[in-house]
């Protein structure tokens, strides 16, 4: 056994520690926020605790709305001031370190990770790569299609319509009717799906991380590989949650990732210094 | 410079708590809508407010106010509870009628509005359903094109379809629930309830009782009246109505039009 294996083999449970918490946060926020807007609907709502819509709380509504923002001034049904705001800063995050939103702060894609664990243990090193690569890669563009689609059908209809399939909302108000069926059957699919594939939502069809990922190649913070000190083990490639081969590359531009950092020597590349984010270039 | 997993940490809720922080004190930061329609950009209604933009957290009062309609009138459209229909949420809608076999909603507000105001509207890719009472109301109140009369008498809910009978001789009033049946309408040349005609001969207006005669006395030339009806003017003293239904066609598709021969007059 080399030396690059065993440190390999003595690393490879290791994983980002403090991603968890702050996705299990956030989390558990826009829950208690969701349930408290049902509950002041009722008028039994807990007055310390926002009880704002969750489409007030996503950024991709500021995104879907800056069509009629610019043209008459006014915001698209359901969508609030809060979702520009968010909007800005979800594009000031992705600018410094692309789509960390989505790695560390979007509510859908921790609980497709939660239900991956689960499809981890049942499926074991086959997990998260069982897609055909054929389908697998033209099937990563699809969320582009969605993202254009939801856009003009968005500026066309002067209406929500994303919400209509959206699992996100349906996830924290599956409890409510404004739940449309569509929300719940996408919400169900990805919920198998992420049994067999991490993150399937995120890869294959959300119109925000297709915008998030246009961020990547133009990120302030880059995402680096030292092909110095790797020792090619291969555990960046493995911890990916979005199948990037990360060790075949030096910068990872990558429209796909999702600024997790679960492939860096801060998690589970077991060499120091090898794969950072860095803003500027490898000592 | 290294960005470590901490650091990162502390980047995402830096920007989000600072971002937001800053939006509040910047005045930018709303999770609430403000209520303002958006407005027609271009056409005869530009700059008006476009019913297309009312969103279920409106209230009926709202509608009122925002388009100008008399809150009984969309109490009576929506058979809104008397006590306080300002109040009501049109997102309620979907609740109060959730027994029906269509949707009566925000949607049909849109359409009831856009409608009683005459302004530019486009159904969405879903039909759109109202009240007969609402339908009613529109007849009574609204300048509505020949299309619209046929999309709203054809999007009556709960009404069961009734080949041969003209939505127009439906009454509201007489239909208080909406599993409805067809009854003479009022003026239609048939006696109401009461055994009264309601028949007036005010100008304009094409009821069950006016002929071709009386349109030509206010003034509308025959060849406008021609042009509506499709074809030559028949007998001057005919009952209009009568003669619409004797060709099988609906009269209400062609009074709204007659009646706007007598509107376009100088």
């Amino acid at each position: 056994m080399t030396i690059a294996t065993k440190l390999a083999k003595k690393r490879r449970s290791k994983t980002n520690i403090y991603r968890p918490y702050v996705q299990a946060f956030f989390f558990v926020l826009i829950a208690f926020i969701s349930i408290n807007h049902s509950l002041a609907e009722a008028g039994k709502g807990i007055s310390w605790l926002s009880s704002a819509s969750l489409h007030a709380l996503c950024p991709f509504g500021g995104v879907v709305t800056l069509y009629q923002f610019f043209t008459s001034g006014t915001l698209v049904q359901k969508v609030h001031d809060s979702s520009l705001v968010l909007m800005v800063i979800g594009f000031v995050m992705a600018i410094i370190a692309g789509p960390i939103f989505c790695g560390w702060v979007c509510p859908m894609g921790t609980f497709q990770e939660w239900i991956g664990k689960l499809g981890k243990r049942i499926f074991g090193k086959r997990y998260n790569h069982m897609v055909p690569e054929k389908w697998d890669k033209r099937l990563r563009y699809l969320r582009y299609l969605v993202a254009i689609w939801v856009v003009y059908m968005t500026a066309r209809s002067l209406s929500l319509v994303f919400a209509n399939v959206d699992p996100y909302f349906a996830l924290f108000n599956f409890w409510s009717s404004e739940v449309a069926l569509g929300g719940l059957v996408v919400l169900g699919v990805t919920m198998l799906l992420s049994l067999v594939v991490e993150r399937p939502w995120c890869k294959y069809a959300c119109p925000y991380g297709a915008v998030q990922g246009l961020f990547n190649p133009i990120r302030l913070a880059k995402l680096r590989r030292n092909n110095e000190t790797c020792i090619q083990c291969g555990a960046c490639d493995r911890a990916c949650p979005m199948n990037i081969q990360v060790s075949k590359l030096d910068v990872i531009s990558n429209h796909q990732c999702i600024s997790c950092m679960e492939c860096t020597s801060d998690a589970a590349c077991p060499i120091k210094e090898t794969v950072e984010f860095r803003i500027g270039k490898v000592k | 410079m290294k960005i470590s997993t901490r650091v990162m940490a502390i980047l995402v809720f830096a920007l989000l708590v600072g971002g937001i922080g800053l939006s509040i004190a910047l005045g930018a930061w709303s999770t609430k809508n403000e209520k303002i329609p958006a407005t027609y950009a271009e056409g005869e209604a530009a700059g008006e407010y476009n019913p297309a933009d009312i969103r279920g957290s409106y209230t009926f009062g709202e509608v009122s106010s925002l388009f100008e309609i008399p809150i009984e009138d969309l109490r009576k459209a929506f058979r809104l509870p008397g006590g306080n229909p300002e109040a009501v949420a049109l997102k309620e809608l979907e609740g109060l009628y959730g027994d029906l076999n269509v949707e009566i909603g925000t949607s049909s507000v849109r359409l009831f509005t856009a409608l009683y105001r005459g302004l530019p509207y486009t159904v969405g890719t879903e039909d759109t359903w109202l009240l007969p009472e609402a339908v009613a109301l529109l007849r009574e109140k609204a300048q509505l094109s020949p299309e619209w009369v046929v999309y709203v008498e054809s999007h009556m809910a709960g009404l069961t379809p009734v080949p041969q009978v003209s939505m127009s001789t439906l009454t509201p009033e007489s239909n208080p629930t909406p599993t409805m049946t067809p009854t003479p309408r009022k003026g239609s040349g048939t006696p109401s309830a009461s055994g009264t005609p309601d028949h007036t001969k005010e100008p304009g207006k094409v009821t069950g009782q006016t002929t071709f005669q009386d349109m030509l006395d206010w003034g509308i030339s025959q060849e406008a009246i021609e042009q509506v009806i499709g074809e030559s003017l028949p007998d001057v003293g005919l009952v209009i109505k009568d003669w619409i239904t004797s060709k099988g066609l609906t009269f209400s598709s062609y009074k709204t039009a007659l009646e706007g021969l007598y509107t376009q007059l100088p």
